[in-house]
């Protein structure tokens, strides 16, 4: 029996970016992510979390790449982005983007002018799949039942950041990706709204990249933590991140 | 796509019932631009319809003088009634035969007085489309012949002829009158006659043998007769001018009113010119208005659009998010317009409507300058779509990833 390959296999993936005279240069060797995993990419503001972050959401093209495959346990399908990007196929790489990944961002992920049950539906309705009750189960589980028809204006910060996350989940892609989900929230909150996240991926088998400024709720929460390797020399800034899947 | 296009649209219409209040200035910035060009070309085709309407009621500008009198065929009358540019054409007298003397029939000692005899038929501008058209034996009388005659429809009177052979003659034909003209439609004294009744009396005039009026005169010219002219008008307005230049080159001489057609069609051309200048800035600059505000409305919106894109939203479903907004926003402006047009034009028709020197509706559209309003402002929707959908294409998806 062939062991199932991981969900992101991303291999010599690098971004440059200029701002005047100041560089930064992100270098990603290896990176995998096995099945079920939960990783937090962690390293101080600017250090490139969120751009890593945004080339595995499939959303930011690297400079250069070897290779970037996302695998979907659910269907079994692999898929080439490394080559969908070298062949600049939006297409592609855009529906790939609906089946494999859900979004969670710090803040302002949600559309103001849907319902929270119509943001939630949002990832179903793009696949043109029937939710079949999973809005309900999914707000039940996270405690926004009773919030379905309030606009996302209403909500505080923290019933946001749950709507955002069954958002992420409703469609059970491949893997979820979240930017600092849990900085603008207080530390109580913050440590609910992680909880609520990781059970519900766990419950449905999704694997979780976060970015993070706090490695202690990382760790409390069972996160595996990819630590920057950030150098600044001349205004210009090297930034590493490399982990292989256990 | 069609599917991801449909909800890209959806996503923009439910957008739009978000913000009610930016909905609303966006239609009125189009009514206000939508509905002065209405009312401007509402009055431009308003005074020009009514003037081309009385003109076009006003048979004189449509009828076409043949100068003079002469010896025309037969034939040339059969190929004036077969030509579709002409409206209505009889047989006419010599001018010395139109003018005849009329009677009450059946009252001795009766008084006669003079008047006119014109051929008359189905499609004849003097008559009003109750008027009956009379057959050989019965007339049409002028108002002021029949209040002379004191003679009402159904009663019968005389027309009576006279000629000089080997000495003076005088014939009196009978005829029945089946109605009585508008002094309006037609103020001369006078009688319309069956084309055949106006013929036979003209011959019998001019001392040839007409056997219903008797058995004296001359027999028919070896030739065989000819008319000495017509009454003749055109199909329309626009048909003047073409008949006329047909007829001269034929070889008669004719005169018409087409100058104050001319200067009709001139004054609409003109207006047409200005309007299409005023149409066109106007437009143009909605169009830039429209076209910046949903560009506006798209660079406001880029966060959601980008968090759209990421969510799976392709770049060409995208574009129905602004698209279906400007559609929506068109409809709504043209609406708003064509009922701030419908008031204008109510307000302006019953203020001016019976002052000015044409009578009718000043300010006036037809049912398909509507559909034309509305269509144009669908074109401009789409072309200011089309900019705001180009501003969609450079929405990043990973801008939806970031804190805004």
């Amino acid at each position: 029996m062939t062991a199932e390959p991981p969900v992101v296999d991303l291999k010599g993936a690098r971004k440059k970016r200029q701002d005047g005279d100041r560089s930064f240069e992100l270098e990603v060797p290896h990176l995998t992510v096995g099945i079920g995993e939960r990783i937090a990419l962690t390293g101080r503001s600017g250090s490139g979390k969120s751009t890593l972050i945004e080339i595995l959401a499939a959303a930011l093209a690297p400079d250069e790449i070897e290779v970037f495959t996302v695998y979907h346990p659910r269907s079994q399908v692999s898929s080439d982005v490394g080559a969908a990007w070298r062949r600049r196929d939006d297409a592609f790489i855009t529906a790939m983007r609906a089946r494999c990944f859900g979004y969670v961002q710090q803040v302002g992920g949600l559309l103001g002018f849907l319902s929270v049950r119509q943001n939630i539906a949002l990832s179903l309705e793009i696949l043109g799949v029937r939710e079949n009750g999973r809005i309900g189960e999914l707000a039940g589980a996270l405690g926004i039942a009773a919030l379905l028809d309030a606009y996302p204006g209403d909500l505080s910060v923290g019933q946001r950041q749950r709507v955002a996350i069954a958002r992420a989940l409703v469609h059970e892609p491949a893997l979820v990706l979240a930017d600092e989900p849990t900085a603008a929230l207080d530390i109580g909150t913050a440590a609910t709204v992680m909880g609520e996240m990781a059970d519900a991926a766990e419950q449905r088998g999704i694997t979780l990249v976060l970015a993070t400024h706090d490695e202690r709720l990382a760790r409390d929460f069972g996160f595996r933590l990819v630590q920057a390797e950030t150098d600044i020399q001349n205004r210009r800034q090297w930034t590493r991140f490399a982990y292989e899947a256990a | 796509m069609g599917r991801l296009v449909r909800l890209a649209a959806r996503l923009g219409l439910f957008d739009l019932k978000r913000e009610p209040t930016a909905f609303l200035c966006h239609v009125l910035a189009l009514a206000a631009v939508l509905a002065p060009l209405l009312i401007l070309y509402g009055l431009k085709h308003g005074v020009v319809s009514t003037m081309t309407r009385d003109l076009a009621a006003d048979a004189d500008i449509r009828q076409i003088v043949i100068k003079g009198v002469g010896e025309h065929p037969l034939e040339l009358l059969e190929a004036l009634r077969e030509d579709p540019l002409v409206g209505f054409v009889a047989p006419h007298p010599r001018p010395i035969n139109a003018d005849q003397i009329f009677a009450k029939d059946g009252l001795r000692g009766a008084p006669t007085f003079p008047g006119t005899v014109l051929g008359t038929g189905a499609g004849d501008p003097l008559l009003a489309s109750d008027d009956p058209a009379p057959g050989p034996d019965e007339a049409l009388l002028s108002a002021g012949l029949a209040r002379d005659l004191e003679i009402e429809t159904g009663d019968s009177m005389l027309v009576i002829a006279e000629r000089t052979l080997d000495g003076p003659e005088t014939v009196a034909v009978s005829l029945r009158v089946v109605g009585v003209l508008d002094a309006a439609s037609w103020a001369t004294q006078g009688a319309l006659l069956h084309p055949d009744t106006l013929i036979a009396l003209d011959r019998w005039s001019e001392g040839y043998r007409v056997p219903s009026l008797g058995e004296t005169g001359r027999p028919p010219p070896p030739g065989g007769f000819t008319y000495a002219t017509f009454r003749l008008f055109a199909a329309d307005l626009e048909a003047v001018r073409p008949l006329a230049e047909k007829l001269t080159q034929a070889g008669l001489n004719v005169s018409t009113k087409a100058n104050r057609i001319a200067t009709l069609q001139a004054f609409d051309r003109s207006l047409g010119v200005v309007f299409t200048i005023i149409a066109a800035v106007a437009g143009a600059g909605y169009l830039f208005s429209f076209g910046a505000n949903l560009w506006a409305n798209v660079a406001r919106k880029s966060h959601e659009l980008s968090v759209l894109r990421l969510q799976g939203l392709s770049r060409r479903a995208t574009m129905a998010f602004p698209g279906a907004q400007a559609i929506v926003i068109a409809v709504a402006g043209w609406a708003v317009a064509t009922l701030f047009y419908l008031a204008a034009a109510a307000l302006i028709n019953g203020a001016l409507g019976e002052g000015l020197m044409v009578a009718g509706e000043v300010c006036r559209l037809e049912t398909e300058h509507h559909f034309m309003a509305a269509a144009a402002s669908l074109v401009v929707a789409l072309l200011a779509a089309a900019v705001a959908a180009h501003r969609v294409t450079a929405i990043d998806p990973a801008e939806g990833m970031r804190h805004v």
